[in-house]
C-alpha cells in the first residue's frame, strides 16, 4: 500500500485548484523525464508604471522607433510594439489586474506564478525569479507577483540579496565562477543535507494535519527546503544546471551594492541572465518603476531613499529633480500631468527611454548565452513588457484602451514579432489577458484560464 | 465581566480536549467561505453564525521569532537576516503575508547555521548542558529530548526523538558538531517556526488547543516570546486549568512586553510606525530631516505613558482625540509654537488646536505628501482605518489629477472640482471633509492658517455616510467630538484589535467576539485601548479552532 505520504511526493500540481485540493509535494533535484529531450522555454514580465509621451514613443511614419524606443531598434526583428492593449475585460490600470487578470486582488495568481507552475508540472521546480527596481513592501499596488493562492509575494529590490536567494550563497567579489564540485560531497555537506532532511521530514508530518489553504503555504515552504537541499545533492554549492559556460561569469558585479537606481534595474537583468544561463530559473518578474505614489498612499512613499539618491530621470539626481521643477513624485504629478507641462514631457519621454534601454540589455544578455537547444537563451524567451498607464494618460484621454505594450521574443518562441501593431478599434482595443494567455502557450504553459481570461488572441502567433 | 470570564473558563474545562462538535462549524460554513465583516453595518452578535478561529499554524512574526531564539539559545541579542515582516491589510506579519519562500528559508537556513554556531562558541548551550563537552548517548537523548521541547514548546514525537538523534550522532561523528546539527536543524523545522493551533484531534469539527497549544499562544499573544518555565511547566503538566489560566493571563498582562504590544498596536493602526524615515521635499521643508527624530520620540513617549497607566496618561480614545499632553525636546516645543521646557525637554500642555494624538506631528507628517498637506489623504487614513470604512480603488478610467490651480482658488475648490462629480463622488464625499478638517496643518504638521495655495482655510464639513453621527460639524473640534462618540468607531477599533491579535480580519464568524471585547472594554462611551487588547483572550472561542478541509 502506497502511503499518503508517499503518495504526496509523487503528486504534481497543476492548477491553482489542484494546489488548494493537493498535499506536501517534494520534488527530486533531478530533472523529470518529460523535461528532457526539451528545449526549456522562458518568459520574463516587465512592469512599469509611466505610460508614454505619444509623439515620443509611437511610429512617426519615418521609423518604427521613436525617441522613447529608440534603444529597442537593435532588435527591431525580436520586438513587437502594440498599441491599444486594452482592459476592458479585466478592470483597471492597476499593475495587479494586469499580472492576474483580474480586479479581485489577493485571489488570483499572477502570470509568472501560473507560468512557473505550469513548469513545475512538467518537472522544473524552480520558482519565479520576483524583482523589483525601485520599491519593496513599500507600494502595494505596484506588486506584479502573486502566489498560486492569490497573495502576494515580496518583490526583491536589492541584487545582492536577489542573488543569495537564487544561488543559496553570496556572490563572490571576484568574479569568479563557483568552484565546480570536487570529488563527491564533504564531511560538511553530509551533515547539512542530512539537517535539511530532517527539516524536510517534520515539514512532511506536519502537512497531513493541514487544510487545503495552509497546505499550500507549507508547499511553499517546502519548495524552498527542497531546492536548498538540491544543492547538496551534487555535493557542494555549484549552480543546479549549468546550460551555458556563461553560467558564474560576471557574478561579481552583484558583491556591491549599484550606485542609482537605473544602475540597479541593469543589475537585476545580469541576475536574470545569470540564473537563466544556470538553469535556475525560467520565469522572472520585474516591476520596473513605480516611480512613488504620492496620493492615495503616501506613507508608502520613500523618495530618493529607495532611489539611491538618485532620479528616475536619467542623468538627475533626486535633488537635481526637484531643483528642476520636477515634483517628488514622477507618477501622479508627472506622468499624469505631462500634458500641460513640457519640461514634464521632457522628463518622462527621457525615462521612458531609459526604460527601454534596460530592457535592449537584457535582450542583449540573452543573446549572449548559448542555449544547448541551439541559438541563445533568448531564442527560447518571450519577454512581455506591459505599462501601467495609458496612452497618454489614462482617465483623461484614452482612457483603459492603450497600454504601451512591447513583446519581445526569440526565434524559437513561435511569436509573430519584429513590427508595430495598432490594435485599436472600435471594440476598444485588444484584450491584455488574450494576449498573455497566447504567449503562455509559447512558454511550456498552456493555462485554461489566466484571471477572468479564457480566450487567446492568436493573431500574435507565428 | 469578571463573571463572564469565569463561565468561559468553566467552558474550558468541561472540554478538556478533543473534538468537541463535527460540523465545521456552527454556521455550516467553512472559514475561507465566510464573508467578512461588513463595516458599513452595526455589529450584531448572532450566536448562530459565531465560530472559532481556523485551526492551522501560524509562521512566527520576526519579532516573535528573535525572541524565541534568544532565550531558547541563551544569548544577550540575536539579530536576524530574515527580512521585516510585510504589512498586511493593516498590521505588519499578518497571517496571509508571512510565508516560508526562498528568501526566509534560505535567511532562516544561514541564520541558523550561524547562531547554532555561536550558542557553542560562546559557551552557552554547554552551560546549560555541561555534558556536551564529551556527549555519550545519554548526554544525546537527554539534549534532544530537553532542548527540542524548549524549541518546538512541546516535547517531542518519539519519533522526533529519533530523527534528531540520529542526526546528532552522524554530525557528531563526521564533524564533532552533533549538538550544532541539532540545533540547526530545530531552527528551522515547522515545528519552531510555526505556532500550532491545529487541536488535539484532527477529525472535522471544532477542536480544543492542547495545553502546550494554549500555552503558547498566551505567551506568544501578551509577550511576543515563548512561554516561560512557569507556563511550560503547567502545559506539560496539562495544569492549564480555571485558576491556573486566570493567574498566568494575570502575570502575563502585566508584563512589560505586553505594554510594548498594545503600543505598537497603535502605532499600526494610524500607520505611524516610520515617521523617523518619511521623506519631505527638502527645498520646502529644511528641518524636517532634523524633526523626525522628535516626532518619534513624542509619539513613543506618548503611547508608553498611555500603556503604563501613568497619571495623566490613558489608553482610551482620548488618546486619539483629546490629550493635549506632548513630550516635546526644543525643536519640537518651537514646531508646536510652545515654550520649551526646563532642561530641554519634557511634558507641556499644547494649546487646544493640537488636542489629540490624531493632530500631532507623527501623524500628520507621515499622513501627507512629500510637499504639499493631501487633504484626500487624511480623509482616506481617518475613513479607513478609524471608522473601518471600505474605500475602493478610483474606478476603471478615473482621472486622478487634479487640474491646475485658477488665481484665487483654494486647494479645497481644487479638490472638490476633480472629485466632487461622476464616479468619483460617491467615495470623496466621504472622504473629503475630513480631511479639510485636518488642512490647518502642512505636510509637516506645522500649524497654519491658509492652505497649500496661500488661501484662508476653511476647516467646516459634512460627516456623511456613517452609521451614526453623520452631520456638519463648523471645526475640527467638533468633528472629533463627534468621532469620539461613535459607536462605529468604537466597533472599528475591536476589529482592528481582534485583526491585530488574530492576525485577520474578522469574519460573519467573529462578531460576538469582538463585541464582546467592546463590552469588556467599556463600549462604545468608555473604550480603552487596554483593555480592549487583552479583552481577546476572555473570549468565549479563544481556546477554540475550527478544524479545515
Amino acid at each position: 500500500m502506497i502511503s499518503r505520504r508517499g503518495f504526496l511526493r509523487g503528486s504534481l500540481f497543476t492548477t491553482a485548484g489542484a494546489a488548494l485540493g493537493g498535499g506536501l509535494v517534494f520534488r527530486s533535484a533531478q530533472r523529470a523525464m518529460a523535461d528532457e529531450g526539451r528545449a526549456a522555454k522562458r518568459f520574463i514580465f516587465i512592469g512599469s508604471s509611466s505610460g508614454c509621451v505619444p509623439d515620443q514613443y509611437w511610429p512617426n511614419g519615418a521609423t518604427r522607433f521613436n525617441y522613447s524606443t529608440e534603444p529597442l531598434e537593435r532588435h527591431a526583428a525580436s520586438v513587437s510594439i502594440l498599441r491599444g492593449v486594452s482592459m476592458t475585460n479585466g478592470g483597471d490600470h492597476r499593475p495587479y489586474v494586469k499580472a492576474t487578470g483580474s480586479r479581485d486582488r489577493d485571489t488570483h495568481p499572477s502570470i509568472d506564478q501560473l507560468i512557473a507552475q505550469a513548469h513545475r508540472a512538467s518537472g522544473y521546480d524552480r520558482p519565479p525569479l520576483v524583482l523589483c527596481g525601485a520599491s519593496k513592501n513599500e507600494n502595494l499596488r505596484g506588486w506584479l507577483s502573486f502566489g498560486m493562492d492569490g497573495v502576494r509575494v515580496l518583490p526583491e529590490r536589492e541584487p545582492a540579496r536577489a542573488f543569495a536567494t537564487v544561488f543559496g550563497r553570496e556572490p563572490s567579489a571576484s568574479g569568479a565562477p563557483a568552484p565546480a564540485p570536487s570529488s563527491g560531497p564533504g564531511p560538511r555537506d553530509r551533515v547539512r543535507r542530512a539537517i535539511l532532511e530532517t527539516v524536510r521530514d517534520d515539514l512532511e508530518r506536519l502537512d497531513e494535519r493541514l487544510g487545503a489553504r495552509e497546505r499550500i503555504r507549507l508547499q511553499e515552504h517546502s519548495d524552498a527546503v527542497g531546492r536548498l537541499l538540491a544543492r547538496f545533492e551534487s555535493g557542494g554549492d555549484a549552480p543546479r544546471g549549468p546550460i551555458s559556460g556563461a553560467c558564474g561569469e560576471g557574478e561579481g558585479v552583484f558583491a556591491s551594492p549599484p550606485e542609482h537606481y537605473l544602475a540597479r534595474c541593469m543589475r537585476h537583468m545580469d541576475l536574470i541572465a545569470l540564473a537563466f544561463a544556470c538553469d535556475e530559473r525560467r520565469v522572472a518578474s520585474f516591476m520596473m518603476t513605480p516611480l512613488g505614489h504620492d496620493n492615495m498612499r503616501p506613507n508608502h512613499y520613500r523618495g530618493d531613499a529607495y532611489l539611491g539618491g538618485a532620479s528616475a530621470v536619467p542623468g538627475l539626481s533626486a535633488a537635481d529633480q526637484l531643483a528642476d521643477g520636477l515634483p517628488g513624485d514622477l507618477h501622479q504629478s508627472v506622468a499624469h500631468h505631462w500634458a500641460s507641462n513640457e519640461s514634464f514631457a521632457r522628463a518622462l519621454a527621457q525615462i521612458h527611454r531609459a526604460e527601454a534601454a534596460v530592457v535592449a540589455y537584457l535582450i542583449d544578455r540573452l543573446q549572449g548565452i548559448p542555449d544547448p537547444a541551439g541559438g541563445s537563451v533568448f531564442d527560447h524567451t518571450a519577454i512581455v513588457w506591459y505599462n501601467e498607464h495609458a496612452d497618454p494618460n489614462h482617465g483623461v484621454n484614452a482612457g483603459r484602451g492603450a497600454f504601451p505594450t512591447v513583446i519581445a521574443a526569440g526565434s524559437q518562441m513561435g511569436l509573430d514579432v519584429g513590427g508595430y501593431r495598432d490594435l485599436r478599434g472600435g471594440s476598444g482595443g485588444e484584450v491584455h489577458g488574450r494576449i498573455l494567455l497566447s504567449v503562455a502557450d509559447r512558454v511550456g504553459a498552456p493555462l485554461s484560464q489566466f484571471g477572468t481570461h479564457t480566450e487567446r488572441f492568436s493573431a500574435i502567433l507565428a | 465581566m469578571r463573571m463572564r470570564i469565569e463561565v468561559v473558563i468553566l467552558v474550558l474545562l468541561g472540554a478538556c480536549s478533543g473534538v468537541i462538535a463535527d460540523a465545521p462549524g456552527a454556521d455550516g460554513r467553512e472559514p475561507s467561505e465566510r464573508a467578512p465583516v461588513d463595516p458599513s453595518a452595526p455589529l450584531v452578535c448572532d450566536p448562530t453564525s459565531e465560530a472559532p478561529l481556523p485551526a492551522g499554524i501560524w509562521r512566527l512574526q520576526r519579532a516573535a521569532l528573535t525572541n524565541t531564539l534568544r532565550e531558547l539559545l541563551g544569548l544577550d541579542e540575536v539579530s536576524l537576516e530574515l527580512a521585516p515582516d510585510p504589512v498586511g491589510v493593516t498590521f505588519a506579519g499578518e497571517v496571509d503575508v508571512l510565508r516560508m519562500r526562498d528568501d526566509e528559508v534560505n535567511a532562516i537556513a544561514r541564520d541558523a547555521a550561524a547562531l547554532a554556531d555561536r550558542a557553542m562558541r560562546e559557551g552557552t548551550l554547554l552551560r546549560r548542558f555541561p555534558c556536551l563537552s564529551a556527549p555519550d548517548e545519554t548526554c544525546r537523548s537527554v539534549f534532544v529530548a530537553d532542548f527540542g521541547r524548549l524549541a518546538f514548546r512541546r516535547p517531542l514525537t518519539r519519533d522526533e526523538q529519533a530523527r534528531y538523534e540520529a542526526l546528532f550522532s552522524l554530525a557528531q561523528e563526521e564533524l564533532g558538531e552533533g549538538p550544532q546539527a541539532v540545533v540547526e536543524a530545530m531552527i528551522q523545522s515547522p515545528s519552531l517556526l510555526y505556532r500550532s493551533e491545529l487541536g488535539a484531534a484532527e477529525r472535522t469539527g471544532i477542536v480544543r488547543m492542547t495545553g502546550h497549544e494554549l500555552a503558547a499562544w498566551l505567551s506568544y499573544t501578551f509577550t511576543d516570546a515563548p512561554p516561560d518555565e512557569a507556563l511550560a511547566a503547567l502545559a506539560d503538566r496539562d495544569a492549564l486549568d480555571a485558576s491556573t489560566l486566570r493567574e498566568q493571563v494575570s502575570r502575563l498582562a502585566a508584563d512589560p512586553r505586553w505594554r510594548a504590544k498594545k503600543a505598537r498596536f497603535l502605532r499600526e493602526l494610524l500607520d505611524v510606525s516610520h515617521v523617523a524615515t518619511v521623506e519631505k521635499d527638502p527645498t520646502r521643508f529644511p528641518e524636517h530631516a532634523a524633526l523626525r527624530a522628535s516626532f518619534e520620540r513624542e509619539l513613543e513617549a506618548l503611547l508608553e505613558r498611555a500603556f503604563a497607566g501613568a497619571e495623566g496618561g490613558g489608553a482610551d480614545l482620548g488618546l486619539l482625540f483629546d490629550t493635549r499632553e506632548a513630550f516635546v525636546d526644543a525643536a519640537l516645543a518651537e514646531h508646536y509654537g510652545v515654550a520649551a521646557p526646563p532642561g530641554g525637554e519634557g511634558w507641556v500642555t499644547l494649546p487646544e488646536v493640537r488636542r489629540g494624538l490624531l493632530r500631532r506631528a507623527a501623524f500628520l507628517a507621515v499622513h501627507s505628501g512629500v510637499a504639499i498637506s493631501s487633504p484626500i489623504t487624511r480623509g482616506y487614513v481617518i475613513r479607513t482605518r478609524i471608522l473601518c470604512d471600505v474605500i475602493p480603488d478610483p474606478p476603471p478610467g478615473a482621472n486622478t489629477s487634479l487640474p491646475d490651480p485658477e488665481p484665487g482658488m483654494s486647494e479645497r475648490d481644487r479638490i472638490d472640482a476633480a472629485t466632487g462629480s461622476g464616479s468619483c463622488v460617491s467615495c470623496h464625499a466621504r472622504m473629503n471633509d475630513l480631511g479639510f478638517a485636518f488642512d490647518e496643518f502642512d505636510a509637516v504638521g506645522r500649524h497654519r492658517d491658509v492652505d497649500d495655495l496661500g488661501v484662508p482655510l476653511d476647516l467646516s464639513g459634512m460627516l456623511a455616510d456613517t452609521q451614526d453621527v453623520d452631520g456638519p460639524f463648523d471645526d475640527p473640534d467638533a468633528l472629533f467630538d463627534r468621532l469620539r462618540g461613535s459607536r462605529q468607531v468604537a466597533e472599528c477599533m475591536s476589529l482592528q484589535a481582534f485583526r491585530f491579535l488574530a492576525g485577520r480580519g474578522a469574519t460573519s464568524g467573529d462578531r460576538c467576539t469582538t463585541l464582546d471585547m467592546l463590552s469588556a472594554a467599556g463600549g462604545p462611551d468608555a473604550l480603552d485601548f487596554d483593555a480592549l487588547l487583552g479583552a481577546y483572550v476572555h473570549t468565549d472561542n479563544f481556546a477554540m479552532r475550527e478544524v479545515t478541509r
